[in-house]
This record gives structure tokens, sequence and C-alpha cells, in this order.
């Protein structure tokens, strides 16, 4: 998810610290993969020039240094709710690794089986762990341990479809080969 | 491993010229969650039925705590599920015209509990799911979540050695079968109970210690048993 917008629906609640928006971005979205603190920093000074948001320079107490907050502006509130309202395009990509391997494993061992069983074994093991969890924690991160889990159920799905296609998916794929091979013979440009 | 409780060796099964199991050999740990997974027509339930001594393989050998079930006749097979093995399907399966209460204790009835006794767990039972307030309910009356619990009170009131299930959410949305997943499984690990699972569905295989998966009448990855 883009940080960009993070942040900004993090100040529409209200002027803050970059360390505290930082804190906030592990807590909610960060709990795998922290967000450098860099990168924060980053993403505000873009967003500041952009004039989505503000610097409003607080005076510290007992004489500190001053601390900078930051804070949404109309145009940064404008584009959090377009960015809310606008559904998300599914995933175009057809290309997956797991059809790469399937098809490579065809071509070079005649058997994919293998590598979809391991496979699939590798995802329900990640099930398993994400079901284990779901039961400690908060309705928050069950919703988003629940997001995991359908995703892997629907590479499982995909899995158990291609498994029982394997004979045909090979007979396909040795009638392309061979023309491939057929034209490079004769001089044909394939490539 | 530990000792398994139930173990598989070289099992096969035929139905006419369709050969449903073709050497399958397994072991089951006690207290273990397995889930039996595969394709439509791959053989996965007739290996549940196999060990759970509702059907007879034609070859191979199938011990449950040392003794060799698959030699048992009719009776002896009969007893055998009464008393040491519980049962939960797809669709609950109670039976209509009696009441939560009655289906509960008509195992413990079946094998000759006296009335009290038998009501008297039956009621615990029904607790314990989630239920009390529903006993004199019909099925009929119940959602399909609910159904599934008294399924699992009635598995459960004989305290079954083996608990065999065969997609025990295939009839319920989402969010109920997550709630009665979590309720079999805590429920089997509470009392030390060995479940066997059979299921398509992978987020219900993800409740289980391990899984199988049966393709052709035999486990993929080869069989998983200690020599």
């Amino acid at each position: 998810m883009s940080a960009n917008y993070a942040i900004l629906g993090f100040l529409a609640d209200g002027p803050n610290y970059g360390y505290e928006l930082k804190k906030q971005y592990d807590s909610y979205f960060g709990k795998d993969k922290p967000i450098l603190a860099g990168q924060i920093y980053s993403t505000l000074s873009r967003l500041k020039r952009d004039e989505k948001v503000i610097e409003v320079v607080s005076q510290a107490e007992s004489g500190g240094p001053e601390r900078i907050q930051y804070a949404i502006t109309d145009k940064g509130k404008k584009d959090l709710q377009v960015w809310l309202d606008t559904a998300e395009a599914p995933s175009p990509t057809l290309q997956t690794t797991m059809y790469i391997k399937t098809v490579l494993a065809l071509i070079k061992d005649g058997n994919a089986a293998p590598y979809l069983d391991n496979q699939r074994r590798a995802h329900i093991q990640r099930m398993r762990q994400l079901t284990n969890q779901r039961r400690e924690v908060s309705l928050p991160d069950k919703l988003l341990i629940d997001h995991a889990l359908f995703h892997l159920e629907a590479d499982l799905r995909w899995i158990e479809l291609t498994s029982s296609r394997l004979s045909k998916l090979k007979e396909e794929l040795m009638v392309v080969e061979p023309k491939k091979i057929d034209s490079k013979v004769k001089g044909g440009k394939n490539d | 491993m530990t000792k398994p409780i139930i173990s598989a060796r070289n099992i096969t099964k035929k139905f006419g010229q369709t050969e449903a199991l073709r050497g399958v050999s397994l072991d089951v740990e006690t207290g273990e969650v397995l889930a039996i997974m595969g394709p439509s027509g791959s053989g996965k339930s007739t290996l549940l039925h196999s060990l759970a001594a509702i059907i007879s393989v034609d070859s191979g050998e199938i011990d449950f705590e040392g003794q060799r079930i698959n030699k048992f006749n009719d009776d002896k097979r009969s007893k055998l599920r009464r008393t040491s093995f519980g049962f939960v399907f797809q669709f609950g399966q109670l039976v209509p015209e009696l009441t939560v209460h009655d289906n509960v204790a008509l195992p413990l009835l079946l094998n000759g509990v006296d009335r009290k006794t038998a009501y008297k767990r039956a009621e615990k039972w029904i607790a314990t799911v989630g239920l009390k307030g529903k006993e004199d309910s019909l099925p009929g009356e119940l959602s399909g979540g609910q159904a599934q619990r008294v399924a699992i009170a009635r598995a459960m009131v004989i305290e079954p050695k083996i608990l065999f299930a065969d997609e025990p959410t295939g009839s319920l949305d989402s969010l109920n079968s997550e709630k009665v997943m979590e309720l079999f499984i805590k429920t089997a690990k509470d009392n030390g109970t060995t479940v066997i699972m059979v299921t398509h569905e992978p987020t219900i295989a993800a409740y289980a210690d391990r899984e199988i998966i049966v393709r052709d009448g035999q486990i993929a990855g080869g069989n998983q048993y200690e020599s």
C-alpha cells in the first residue's frame, strides 16, 4: 500500500510528528515489515512539496528545540478521499512464477506434479501458521490474516485445477514446442 | 513418531473395475489432527471410510490400538464404530424427528447406557458446543452452524478415540465454517481425541496438524508411515 495515503489517512485525524506517524504505520500496516523512518520523512517531504501537508512548528516544553508536526491540507484531504473512493484494479498479472515453474517442469522433466505438490505443501503450511496466529489476535489483525488466507486459498485452487490438467497441458505444450523448433530449423525468425 | 493409534498398510479397494485405493499406507498418531485432501474421485472418502471400518478393504491391513480391524466381522466393526469412533458428516445427518437432546443422547442409548445417564451426558455436551437452551429444538429449527454443533456434540458424547469427519463445514459459509472448525479442533484437542477429516478446502485443512493428498487412489508424494 502506498505510504502516501497511509500518512494522509493518519493526519486526517489531526496533526502529528514524523516519528509518531512511523509508529502508527508500523502498528497498523508494518507488523511483518516495519517502514524505515527515512521513508516516512521522504514521503512527508514529497507531500509537502505537493501541498498536501504543511509543517506546523511547535515550541517544545522547557525551552528545548522546536518540534515539527505535520498537518493535512484541504488538497491532501481531497486527494485522500479520491483514493478511498476509487476501486483497486484487479491484479492484471497473468504470468505468475507458479505458472512459469509448472511449464518449465513439464518441458524439463515431463512432469510438474512434484513441483505442484511441494508448492501446495508450502502454501498449506503457511495457512496453518496464519490460522494458528488468528486465534490470538484482535479483530483488525484477524481481518488482515483472513485477507492473506484467502489469497493463499486462491493460489491453492489454481494449484488443484492445474494438477488435474497436467496431462492436457503437457499435450498442448508439446504441440507448441515442435513448431518452434521446426521454424528455427528452417531459418524462421521465431524470437 | 510415537506409537500410532491407527495404521494402514498397503490397503486396496476396488468398486467394480475402479481402483479406489491402490496400496495406501499411513500412520496417524494419538491426538493428531490429520486432513485428507484430494480432488473429487481421488479416493479420499474411500480412505476415510476404510479407516473408520465403514467399508471393508480388499487387501492390506488396518490396525487400531493393536487390533487388526480389517479382519473384524460386521458385528465387531459395528460395535467398534459405536464405541470408539465418532462421525461428523457434511450435512450433520441428525434425525429430523428427534430433538437436539434425543439426537445427542442417541449414540449412548444405542450403546446400552441407561436413559438418565445418557441424557445427562448429552446435556453436558450440548452446553460444551454452546447450545444450552436448545435441547428441545428440532434439527429443522436450527441454523446450519447450530446443526453442525449438534453433530459435533453427538460425535463426542461417546468420548471417541478417533473422530472421523467428511467435509465437516461443507454446507456452511466462511464465518460459520470458522466458528465450527474452532470448536471442532478445540473440543478434540481438549479431550485428546484424534481427528481424521476429509476436506477439499485448504482453509479447513489448515486447522490440521498435517495433511495428505490422495490422488488416483494413492498418497501423493508417497506413503506416510514409520517403517
